[in-house]
């Protein structure tokens, strides 16, 4: 039974947001909470380096990485071995995220479990993965049926137009350099970088631009998730204040 | 004392034979998975699929009460021909749905009874004092079972009740276990006629009994949102999903 002995989640205060840190100090998606309802993950600046006032996403899954073939693992092994394909992995790259088993063709389908620390793996070799927990159901040798899902705060990059490519993490609070760590905002009230005419207590989604929100209105809509209201409306191209509730 | 339990990976797939926690406790992880802690009902859950609260009995709501005052600890309603099991409405709760009962709009958590015979009698023991008297008005105070209390499968697109979540171990019936509300899950997803499962696109109940799939048709007006594909799987396979709506 697991215990009520201490909350995963960091009690912050108005400052604590703006921390930046060279080497990795908590958990990718540690969360951070303030008393005003803003909530924050701890995230990795990805390739670029991290903006104030935009919208991130998560690392878009590597193609030669989902999808892959592994060894067979019993129930209670503690690593599965995959076969990547020819894409290297650098070190960490998936430490907090996710093996997942996504083909119901396998006999351990619908189980994701949790990824350790890792050193990096050289493309096309055997990654003997190191999981948090053990094996639930037997995990079969069926060809290209589990996947690396990265953690949604490792390596966010600007939120790409129009047509999202992963998971969106947050609006950015404060320059992240490439590879450090940060906080991104997850909810509550935050700026960030609009195009179009906004309208105070209507609904904000992924804009047309990289890194920006515009307000609901179109087709695509329908595919996109609804972000957070608007709260303050600044002109085009520059930040309006959003309350954030759609993220989780 | 926190009313969340801190969690670790391993622990959601935990299940007990008997009942060890409170219908819906909450239990969360450093990466933003959280939990709730739910009973099978009449089908053993499954991993990966979408689960429903329980559906309100027909013969348990709109009822009538007996006269309750300001401070009392028991609403007496004449239940309809349908027995109601042991606890079945353990850690649910008893509206006033009626605005022509003066007690209207409130909502009184339900603590542990016994079995009661259809059309019986029930005493429904509650875990707060009434706070504005209840009146006899007929056919105006229902039960409503915890959210977490004996879950479905979701009814394929057109849900019958709350969402409850997606299961993160299978639990036999009757038994409990962890069902996931929020951060990365896998679930059973499908495509959705125009539509093909998307990373970054919004996922709603899906027309497969348990899955989810893009959020594409007039339908979407009337569902609710549930999470957002992270790593889309081909159709009827099963993808990653980031659940952001269920609460």
């Amino acid at each position: 039974m697991p215990k009520n002995d201490q909350s995963v989640v960091i009690e912050g205060s108005d400052g604590d947001q703006f921390a930046v840190h060279t080497v990795q100090s908590l958990g990718h998606g540690q969360e951070m909470r303030f008393p005003d309802g803003r909530r924050f993950r701890y995230a990795r600046a990805g390739a670029v380096a991290v903006v104030p006032g935009k919208l991130y996403q998560a690392a878009i899954p590597v193609t030669n990485h989902v999808l892959q073939t592994v060894a067979a693992a019993a129930v209670g092994a503690r690593t599965v071995a995959m076969t990547l394909g020819g894409t290297a992995v650098t070190a960490d790259q998936y430490r907090d995220g996710y093996l997942v088993v996504d083909l119901a063709s396998n006999t351990g389908f619908g189980y994701i479990y949790q990824i350790n620390a890792h050193p990096a793996q050289t493309a096309s070799s055997t990654f003997n993965i190191p999981l948090r927990s053990a094996v639930q159901v037997a995990i079969a040798t069926t060809a290209n049926s589990v996947s690396l899902v990265p953690n949604n705060y490792a390596g966010v990059i600007l939120a790409v137009v129009a047509t999202p490519t992963a998971c969106i993490a947050g609006v950015s609070v404060k320059a992240i350099p490439i590879d450090n760590f940060g906080w991104i905002q997850i909810a509550g009230n935050v700026p960030v970088l609009c195009t179009g005419t906004m309208v105070i207590g209507t609904t904000a989604i992924t804009g047309t631009t990289t890194g920006a929100i515009i307000a609901e209105s179109a087709a695509a809509s329908l595919t996109l998730p609804v972000l957070g209201y608007i709260n303050r409306v600044a002109v085009t191209t520059a930040y309006s204040t959003i309350t954030l509730t759609g993220l989780e | 004392m926190s009313n969340v339990i801190s969690g670790h990976e391993g622990d959601q797939w935990k299940t007990h034979a008997s009942k060890q926690l409170n219908y819906g406790q909450e239990m969360r992880f450093i990466d933003g998975r959280r939990y709730r802690y739910a009973k099978a009902g009449a089908v053993a859950v499954v991993v990966a699929k979408l689960y429903q609260a329980p559906i309100p009995v027909t013969n348990h709501v709109l009822r009538t009460p007996s006269a309750a005052a300001v401070g009392d600890r028991t609403v007496t309603i004449a239940l309809g021909a349908t027995a109601a099991a042991e606890d079945a409405y353990l850690d649910g709760y008893l509206v006033v749905d009626l605005a022509t009962n003066t007690g209207f709009g409130h909502i009184y958590q339900i603590a542990n009874h016994k079995a009661i015979a259809s059309s019986g009698s029930f005493a429904v023991p509650l875990r707060s004092a009434v706070q504005v008297a209840i009146s006899t008005q007929a056919t105006s105070v229902s039960l409503i079972p915890n959210n977490y209390n004996g879950v479905i499968l979701a009814i394929a697109t057109t849900p019958t009740a709350s969402l409850a979540g997606v299961a993160a171990a299978p639990f036999a019936i009757g038994s409990f276990g962890w069902v996931q509300v929020a951060g990365n899950c896998m679930c059973l997803t499908e495509d959705n006629g125009a539509v093909n499962v998307t990373e970054g696109y919004q996922l709603i109940v899906g027309g497969t009994t348990g899955s989810l799939m893009p959020q594409a048709t007039a339908v979407s007006l009337t569902v609710p949102e549930v999470g957002i594909c992270v790593r889309a799987a081909t159709t009827t396979d099963y993808s990653t999903v980031c659940l952001t709506r269920i609460e």
